[in-house]
């Protein structure tokens, strides 16, 4: 029979028109049945009752295609011999179209169960055949094992689509991450490369909103802030930036930023929170949702930060985690920048001071060298007279008078020594100070030295006793520089040793060093207290003076000697017992190091050309 | 009597050194500065020249050149200065001084030395 003009209609799981698209959460499978005879329908339909499917009936070949691309079958049951369309040519649309070619064929017929039409249902991509007229155990038992596929068949489209999403959420995850650790990766770079704040903070903003993880980064440091004043921005209208950047120079800065100055976390604002609602600025920060926080480190605050998200994303955990990394470092790197500026300025003005204090070293060493260079003619014209006048040549001295000139005799004679120690300060601090090296036998030098403050010893009534090594060869040494050393010692150890006293001047083969001597200047004297003797070789220095005794001099003489010794290379010592006596020793090396010819001579005095 | 020329613009060590000279029984005459050393010298033909080297207008060596140009026999020089520097020293040596010595002076070495040149 013929029945083309009857619709597919729904029978059991809800009154439905089929082309209805709302598809219920977990729907029943639904089953296509198609058949030009009504009455095998109906028939269809009851012996189906019991399944727990909607069924779907169609009594042509159109309606029924119709069907299958308005629904998804868990199995279509066809009637083979219809007019219009058979059941292999619809059989041939189904496979034929994406939709619903895997929905599986049964076909049902009563004249086309032979093997040829079998195998031509097969071919069409029919997987079942039943042929009329069929049990309904038959039916119902196939139509079961059909759901039951369709059922894990569904089952594992669902998994499947479950794990694809669980993938992109975690392929999404990583790629998130990604940006992330790419941003701290670049910060990290930019900390190290840049040397200025202002740099930094720029190229940081454009970092932070390129990469994806925010959509707008904003920066200000303070002007009351341990570092440089300035701001940066990245992914904000320039314009809307300067009305921004107005609104901060008018104190008018928005609440958000007032927050974040109260707490030292990131706080999280958004056009739904009272503070973006409310703000002044909202129209041109357009903030969407955002982060705050304070810029600065260990306690000191340089500005603040503030950054929004892109397109209406959340401020998560993560970005909020991030946010408190990239604070941290900015905070970190803003003080290097600002300790670094701080150290390279405060070597700077090291520099400067120190090259004014060259200078000014100079001026002075100069003075002293002009100054003691100035005294040496009003000097010798004051000996000169006062010579004339001791010796008688211009008549005879009553013996006041006589004693009291030689009173200002001793005073010329010291200042003599005075200004020559000066000039020898300023030559050894300019390193002017040259050594004019040649064989000497020392024996003969100490001699002659001795001659020197002979008649003084006698009017002090102190002996003078040397005692020479036997066999002591030349020493190369500058003559009039270690004469100047020995009587530097010897009118100490004079000067502080009481009548009836002994001075002695030993000369010795160093027993311990070959190729050094020792020169001893021992006195009876009062001694150098303990605490006092690791100090008398330093410049300025004086020995205490005791009772009814005064200063004298610049304290230059011992600091001269050491110098003089250390410039031969060799040694000075000191001894003292407090009230026996003192000794010094000085050893030198037999040899000078430096070649003598490569020494010019110093000037002093020269006759015969 | 020997003739001793002093040029030293220290008018009292110019003193100083003439009486010390004249007590040890020379003829000595003084000069204050270059100009008026150098018309001494042409005029008294001395047989020594005691020569300060930083003189007004004409250092030392100056002098001593046009000293040794104008006169006819050598005359010894014998420069005394407050400098103390190598290359003065040197200098002095090269144009053939006969002597040097430092302020202040040991009296009894230029005394000396002077007698040395003189009658040596």
């Amino acid at each position: 029979m013929m029945d083309t003009a009857s619709e597919a209609i729904i029978a059991r799981g809800g009154i439905e028109s089929c082309d209805a698209t709302v598809v219920p959460d977990h729907p029943l499978p639904k089953i296509l049945i198609v058949d030009d005879n009504s009455i095998n329908l109906i028939v269809m339909r009851k012996v189906l009752e019991s399944v727990n499917a909607t069924l779907v009936e169609a009594s042509n070949g159109e309606d029924a295609l119709n069907a299958t691309l308005e629904n998804d079958f868990a199995l279509a049951i066809l009637d083979v011999q219809m007019p219009g369309m058979d059941g292999y040519e619809l059989a041939a649309h189904m496979r034929s179209n994406r939709k619903t070619q895997n929905v599986p064929i049964m076909f049902v017929t009563a004249a086309y169960n032979d093997e040829f039409h079998m195998f031509k249902g097969y071919e069409v991509g029919c997987i079942d055949y039943l042929a009329k007229p069929y049990k309904h155990e038959v039916l119902l038992a196939k139509v079961r094992v059909f759901l039951e596929l369709d059922h894990d068949r569904r089952e594992l489209q669902r998994h499947r689509n479950r794990l694809e999403e669980m993938v992109a959420d975690r392929v999404r995850d990583i790629d998130q991450l990604n940006k992330m650790l790419n941003l701290i990766r670049e910060l990290d770079q930019l900390i190290v490369r840049e040397k200025s704040s202002a740099k930094l903070i720029k190229s940081a903003c454009e970092v932070l909103a390129k990469a994806e993880i925010f959509r707008t980064a904003w920066i200000t440091l303070n002007s009351d802030s341990p570092v440089e004043e300035g701001c940066a921005q990245s992914g904000i209208e320039a314009e809307d930036f300067e009305q921004i950047l107005e609104a901060f120079s008018q104190d008018r800065a928005p609440d958000c930023h007032k927050l974040s100055l109260e707490q030292q976390d990131v706080i999280v604002v958004g056009p739904s929170c009272s503070c973006c609602e409310n703000c002044r600025l909202f129209n041109v920060c357009r903030p969407g949702n955002a982060m705050v926080s304070q810029l600065g480190h260990q306690g000191q605050l340089y500005g603040w930060i503030h950054v929004s998200m892109p397109n209406d994303l959340k401020a998560d955990k993560r970005r909020i985690e991030l946010l408190r990394q990239i604070v941290s470092d900015l905070g970190f790197a803003l003080l290097s920048i600002t300790t670094q500026r701080e150290r390279d300025e405060a070597a700077k003005n090291l520099g400067e001071t120190n090259r004014k204090l060259v200078k000014r070293n100079e001026e002075i060493q100069y003075f002293y060298h002009s100054l003691a260079h100035e005294l040496k003619t009003p000097l010798t014209s004051a000996r000169e007279f006062l010579s004339f006048v001791t010796e008688g040549l211009v008549g005879d001295l009553n013996e006041t008078q006589a004693e009291y000139l030689g009173f200002v005799q001793e005073s010329c004679s010291d200042l003599t020594i005075y200004v020559n120690d000066l000039l020898d300060l300023v030559r050894l601090d300019t390193g002017k100070m040259s050594l004019f090296p040649e064989p000497v036998m020392l024996n003969k030098l100490i001699s002659r030295v001795l001659s020197i403050v002979k008649s003084e010893a006698v009017t002090r009534n102190i002996e003078l006793r040397s005692e020479f090594e036997q066999g002591i060869k030349e020493v190369e040494i500058d003559k009039s520089r270690i004469t100047q050393v020995l009587l530097n010692l010897l009118i100490n150890a004079l000067k502080f040793t009481p009548e009836h006293g002994l001075v002695t001047v030993k000369l010795n083969q160093d027993q311990h060093r070959a190729g050094w001597v020792n020169i001893e200047v021992t006195d009876t004297g009062r001694g150098i207290p303990e605490d006092q003797l690791d100090y008398i070789f330093r410049r300025y220095f004086q020995v205490d003076p005791s009772d009814h005794e005064q200063k004298e001099g610049f304290g230059l003489g011992l600091y001269l000697c050491k110098e003089i010794i250390r410039l031969h290379g060799g040694d000075i010592s000191v001894e003292s017992k407090p009230k026996k006596g003192t000794t010094f020793r000085l050893s030198l090396p037999v040899k000078q190091q430096v070649p003598l010819s490569t020494k010019r001579r110093e000037p002093e005095a020269f006759v015969f050309g | 009597m020997k003739k001793i020329l002093i040029i030293e613009d220290d008018a009292r060590v110019a003193q100083a050194l003439s009486v010390r000279l004249k007590s040890a029984g020379y003829r000595a005459n003084t000069a204050y500065d270059a100009a008026t050393g150098l018309m001494q010298a042409k005029k008294i033909q001395p047989d020594l020249v005691l020569l300060d080297i930083n003189l007004p207008a004409g250092d030392g060596f100056m002098v001593a050149e046009r000293i040794m140009e104008q006169l006819e026999t050598m005359v010894p020089i014998v420069f005394i200065t407050a400098s103390k520097s190598a290359e003065l020293l040197q200098r002095a040596k090269d144009m053939g001084a006969a002597g040097y010595f430092e302020k202040p002076y040991d009296a009894k070495e230029l005394l000396d030395a002077i007698e040395e040149i003189l009658n040596g």
